[in-house]
This record gives C-alpha cells, sequence and structure tokens, in this order.
C-alpha cells in the first residue's frame, strides 16, 4: 500500500484552564487508509473529542497543540498551514460530523441556506444548481421529501433527520476523511443503525475514510477495521477490531468490554466493572495512567510509564507492563 | 419471587395527552394496561418519545392520568385526597433520568436525601440526620459529604443522591426512568449493581424504564415494550430475548450493536425510517409506518394483544 491518506504522529494537546494545564490528548499515533475506518472508543474525559478537533485543528484559543506533534494529510504536513489553507482542508479533504446536530446546525437558518454554505464558499457554486445539489444531497442522505425540508428550520426535524442533514453537510465537498464524533449517541438504536448503514453505503461509494468516535464498544465493533482504546488522554491499545474483541490485552480493554451488559446473559447478572475514578488530568502521573484501578498493577506500572508497543503481532499494539493472555 | 400473583401495581387503560400548538393533542399514552406483581422488576422500553417518561409520570400522580385507573396497593390512587395522597407516597419513589434537573442545586445533598422524610413524616431532625448517613454510605457514599451541594458529584454520585433520597422512606415500588442512560458504561453497571443491591435489600417492586434493551433485560424479570403510546409486546425477559414476536421488538433487537456479535446486524428486520408525530398516531397499528411485514388489515384495524403463550402477550395481526 502506498501512504495513508492521514497519519499522525506524537499528537499533544495541552488545555490551559483556570486550574491548570490539563494534557488532554498524549502522544497520540496512528495511520488511516483510504476506504478505512478507526473507530476510537473510550469513556468521557477520556481526550476523543480533543484528538478530533485536533486533527482539524477547530480547538478553542486556550487549547494548544504542542511543536513535536505531526498531522500528515493526503501526503502533506498541515502543521504549519495558515488558516485560509487550513479552510481548504476543512471541508473539502476532511469534514467532521459533531455529537449533538441541534448545536452543530445554526437554529434561524433554513436546511437548505446551511448546505449550500459550504457549496458556495468551497466549490465556489452559483445558488440556483447549489440549491439543486444541495437536494441531491439530503436525499442521499435519505431524506424522503428535500425539496420541503431545505425551505424548513432545525427545530421542525426531529433529532435523526437533524443529524441526517449534518452529514449531508459534511459530505457535501465529498471529502476523503471524515470525522465522526459520536454521531448517532442522541439517536435512538433503530435509527442509529439506519445512519450508520448510510455512512457505511457513502463509504464504499465514494471510497471515503472515517475516524468513529464513540463511547459504545459494540457500535466499534460493528462498524470499525481498527479499535484505538483510550484512556487518561492516549491510546492504550490499537488493533484490528476482530483481535482487540477477541484478544484484549491490555487489562482497561477487557475491563470495558466487560462492563457492558450482554443480551445473551440471564436477567439479574451481576455486571463487571471497574473500581476507582478516571484519571484527574491536571496531575500529571509517572507510571500507567490506568494503574492506580487495575489489579494487575505492580511496582513497575506505578513507577514508570508503559509505552505502545507490539507483542508478537505487528498490527496489535498495547502499553501495558503485564499484558493479558499471549496467544501461543 | 413471593406473592407472585398478588399485583402491587396495576395500569387499567392509562391515557396520558398534552395539549399541543393549534388545538392538537399529543397522545402520548394510549391505553394502556398492565400489572406488575410484588417482587418483580417490570423493564419497559422503547424509543424516545414513545411515551416512557409520561406513563410513569402518571404513575407517580405528577400529574396523574388523562384518563385510566392507577391501583397502587388495591387503591385507585386517582380517588384519594392530595392529603392521602401525600401519605402513601412514602410507599412508591422515583428517580429520575437527568440528575442534574432532579436535584436541587442550592441544597445540600443530606438536605435532599432528607426531604421526603421531612414532607412525609414526623421524626425529629436528629433521627432524620441518622437515618441519611446510614443511607448514604448504603449507596456508596461518603456520609461526611453531607454538606456538599450536587455540583461537586459527579454524574453517577448524583444517580446514587437520587436512589438514596427514593429508599429513604423505604417505599414498596421503585420507578427508575432512564437511571444510567448518560452514565459511561463501567459506572453503568455499578449503579445497576446497586440497584439490585438495594432491590434485594428492601424486597423492591421496580418498573425500571430504559431505552437500552441491554440494560432492560439485565435488571428484568419481565419486559414491556412501548411503541408510540402504546404497548406492543410484554413477556418473560429470557423470553422475550429468545423469541420476540413483535416486528418492533425484532426491529429493536437487530439495531444493537453488540461487541461479541459484530456481524449479527440482521438487516431485513431492520424497521425504516423514524418515529411517527405523536399528535397524529397513523391510523390502524400505530407501527405500520415502519414495519417490514405490514399488510393491508393494519391500516384499518388496530391489533388486540394476544396472548401466544403464558405470559407473552403481543399486539399484533400477524398473531390473530
Amino acid at each position: 500500500m502506498s501512504i495513508p491518506l492521514l497519519s499522525v504522529k506524537h499528537l499533544t494537546t495541552d488545555i490551559h484552564l483556570e486550574q491548570g494545564k490539563v494534557r488532554a490528548v498524549r502522544d497520540v499515533s496512528f495511520d488511516l487508509w483510504q476506504g478505512k475506518t478507526i473507530g476510537i472508543v473510550g469513556e468521557s474525559g477520556c481526550g476523543k473529542s480533543i484528538l478530533c478537533k485536533s486533527i482539524l485543528k477547530l480547538l478553542p484559543a486556550y487549547a494548544h497543540i504542542l511543536e513535536k506533534s505531526q498531522i500528515i494529510f493526503n501526503g502533506r504536513s498541515i502543521n504549519n498551514l495558515t488558516e485560509k489553507e487550513l479552510n481548504k482542508i476543512r471541508g473539502q479533504g476532511a469534514a467532521m460530523i459533531f455529537q449533538d446536530p441541534l448545536s452543530s446546525l445554526n437554529p434561524v437558518m433554513k436546511i437548505g441556506h446551511q448546505v449550500t454554505e459550504t457549496l458556495l464558499y468551497h466549490l465556489k457554486m452559483e445558488e440556483e444548481p447549489a440549491l439543486k445539489k444541495a437536494e441531491d444531497l439530503l436525499k442521499a442522505v435519505g431524506i424522503a421529501n428535500p425539496s420541503q425540508r431545505i425551505d424548513q428550520y432545525p427545530h421542525q426535524l426531529s433529532g435523526g433527520l437533524r443529524q441526517r442533514v449534518a452529514i449531508a453537510i459534511a459530505l457535501a465537498c465529498e471529502p476523503k476523511l471524515l470525522i465522526a464524533d459520536e454521531p448517532t449517541t442522541a439517536l435512538d438504536v433503530t435509527v442509529q443503525a439506519e445512519i450508520l448503514d448510510l455512512l457505511d453505503h457513502l463509504q464504499i461509494q465514494r471510497n471515503m475514510a472515517m475516524i468513529l468516535v464513540t463511547h459504545d464498544f459494540g457500535l466499534a465493533a460493528c462498524r470499525a477495521d481498527e479499535i484505538a482504546v483510550m484512556y487518561g488522554g492516549k491510546i492504550v491499545e490499537y488493533a484490528p477490531a476482530e483481535k482487540l474483541l477477541a484478544n484484549p490485552r491490555m487489562p482497561y480493554t477487557k475491563a470495558l468490554i466487560n462492563a457492558i451488559p450482554r443480551l445473551e446473559d440471564p436477567p439479574h447478572t451481576p455486571l463487571q466493572f471497574i473500581e476507582g475514578q478516571p484519571p484527574n488530568m491536571m496531575i500529571p502521573y509517572a507510571g500507567c495512567c490506568f494503574a492506580p484501578r487495575c489489579s494487575l498493577a505492580g511496582h513497575q506500572c506505578r513507577d514508570q510509564e508503559p509505552l505502545l508497543i507490539n507483542d508478537d503481532t505487528d498490527d496489535h499494539s498495547f502499553a501495558c507492563w503485564n499484558p493479558l493472555g499471549k496467544i501461543s | 419471587m413471593k406473592n407472585k400473583n398478588r399485583p402491587l401495581l396495576e395500569l387499567s387503560n392509562i391515557v396520558v395527552e398534552f395539549n399541543a400548538d393549534h388545538g392538537e393533542k399529543i397522545h402520548a399514552v394510549s391505553d394502556i394496561s398492565f400489572a406488575i406483581f410484588k417482587g418483580e422488576t417490570l423493564g419497559l422500553v422503547g424509543e424516545s418519545g414513545c411515551g416512557k417518561s409520561s406513563l410513569a409520570r402518571a404513575v407517580m400522580q405528577l400529574p396523574g392520568p388523562a384518563s385510566g385507573k392507577v391501583t397502587f396497593c388495591s387503591k385507585d390512587l386517582a380517588q384519594l385526597s392530595k392529603k392521602e395522597l401525600l401519605k402513601i407516597r412514602p410507599r412508591f419513589q422515583m428517580v429520575f433520568q437527568d440528575s442534574v434537573s432532579a436535584l436541587n442545586p442550592k441544597r445540600s445533598v443530606g438536605k435532599t436525601i432528607a426531604m421526603p422524610l421531612k414532607v412525609t413524616g414526623n421524626l425529629s431532625k436528629n433521627e432524620r440526620h441518622t437515618l441519611v448517613e446510614k443511607m448514604m454510605s448504603k449507596v456508596g457514599l461518603d456520609s461526611e459529604l453531607f454538606n456538599n451541594k450536587p455540583h461537586q458529584f459527579s454524574g453517577g454520585q448524583c444517580q446514587r443522591i437520587q436512589i438514596a433520597r427514593a429508599l429513604i422512606t423505604e417505599p414498596e415500588l421503585l420507578i427508575c426512568d432512564e437511571p444510567v442512560s448518560s452514565l459511561d458504561v463501567s459506572i453503568q453497571a455499578q449503579i445497576i449493581n446497586l440497584l439490585e443491591t438495594m432491590r434485594k435489600q428492601y424486597d423492591l417492586t421496580m418498573l425500571f424504564i430504559s431505552h437500552d434493551l441491554a440494560v432492560v433485560k439485565n435488571i428484568s424479570d419481565r419486559i414491556a415494550v412501548m411503541y408510540l403510546g402504546k404497548l406492543c409486546e410484554i413477556a418473560p425477559s429470557e423470553q422475550l430475548y429468545q423469541s420476540c414476536a413483535h416486528p418492533y421488538t425484532s426491529a429493536l433487537f437487530s439495531a444493537i450493536p453488540r461487541v461479541n456479535h459484530p456481524q449479527a446486524f440482521p438487516k431485513l428486520q431492520r424497521c425504516i425510517g423514524e418515529l411517527p408525530s405523536p399528535t397524529a398516531p397513523p391510523s390502524g397499528c400505530r407501527f405500520r409506518t415502519r414495519c417490514p411485514k405490514v399488510k393491508e388489515q393494519c391500516v384499518f384495524e388496530e391489533p388486540k394483544l394476544y396472548e401466544i403463550s403464558p405470559g407473552h402477550t403481543v399486539a399484533c395481526h400477524l398473531f390473530q
């Protein structure tokens, strides 16, 4: 294979708050090839969203991406791009869908205008053909009566429809990369399944790469080629989806999977949970950030930070001094 | 399960309606009847907007239903005076979905938990204080945090505060409205385990509402499935999972992304589109607009509840 579409190297993002500095993303590296989906899984506060926003440089002013971080998109480093050059990449090269479509859509702007906005800005289309294209886009994302919808406002649409509009906007300029930050968390399972089928379909059609951020391990298992598990701002395990699920090496990954209630278990089966609290990101730590909650933690875990390494296979990496079961 | 045959709560023909703009009516709950037996946990599932919470509020008399009867401990709650209702309230309590809006931000958690005792009982302040401290440790909260305010607690801890407040009067019936839906899986597991411990300790009967079938199956003895204000199917949990009958229930099951069955996405059973507006629900069977197995009869005729095996009823023309 040639070069990856997106290559993230040593991405580190600090957020400066009144109370002090939070290192929200710590030395994250991964590659994403065209047509593939990487699922980023983790609990709230693990840095998933900041990671996504760092990639597109959509961070607030009080956040700061460290110098050593490298983001190479389509063979080009976007580290030192001007805002104008970045805007060219956002939309046309890479687009993003956010968790809450109600707050990502403009409440006082008609749906039609919100979809055409990107077409007018990025593709320099004329108003009329843009509106026509907007209708086509809305139709492509499964909205039944696009000609009526373009004259409506977001509050007149259901949650599922709003998210479809957000997807239509993200896909308007046919991006090579789609970053979906919890795209279906606010939706019901039946609508979630439909939206994700739609994304699958569009992805195959356009050979688009996708970063699917979710707190739902099941969702990542069903929809991603590779899964990266994040904890305390770091990727703690990274592998092809089926490998990661069949044989999690990092105790945190396993604990997270075990905490999910299983449909096949009989009623009243006690659930396993992770003791303790997620790490306070304001306080620097020496060892593994999961060590305080890990039953397998030893001295080394508390004193020395484990790096993300491969064990016996090239495509399964994990950051752990006492990894779970090797395959013999 | 003791006294399995004695219903603690009986709902008959419950209707909940709200007034919307332009004189329209939102039909939130339409003619729902079921019973919850002493000692059992009944799970109630359905998509957002299907009327789960409206039904729970109708049971709690917050406010009562537009029509229909809520019978709790052989008493028709609608017939009770305000005073009588206040007297019986300690025996049925509720845990709400959104702990941020369910807890008074200006009131210390100790006072919040003590409030039901203050309103309904005649204990002294010291007696209340002792009970609250005991309850706090039972639900896994440090009783030294008595004077802290809700914003100083995490989402999971706020749910523990709500559970403590609901259980302080030692109710017989606990209604939980999506108590874990905004929590991370690990915290969700802790709260579910806590509810199970409390259920055993207090001999609780529960109505557990959630949109997550896996969560509901884990905690419930029986599951009722709601769609657009109507009951579609009700069955023992294991039976519903093994052999669900209603096309909507199958659609719900098939839409769940599952860790251990990543390929299990039987697309044929999926339902299409979104929930119709509850202001103008479809004629006949309300699920017909999204049902993969719809037939002509479904348009004209509302399906009755058919019992397809003992304790398993389904409202669908396919089982006529």
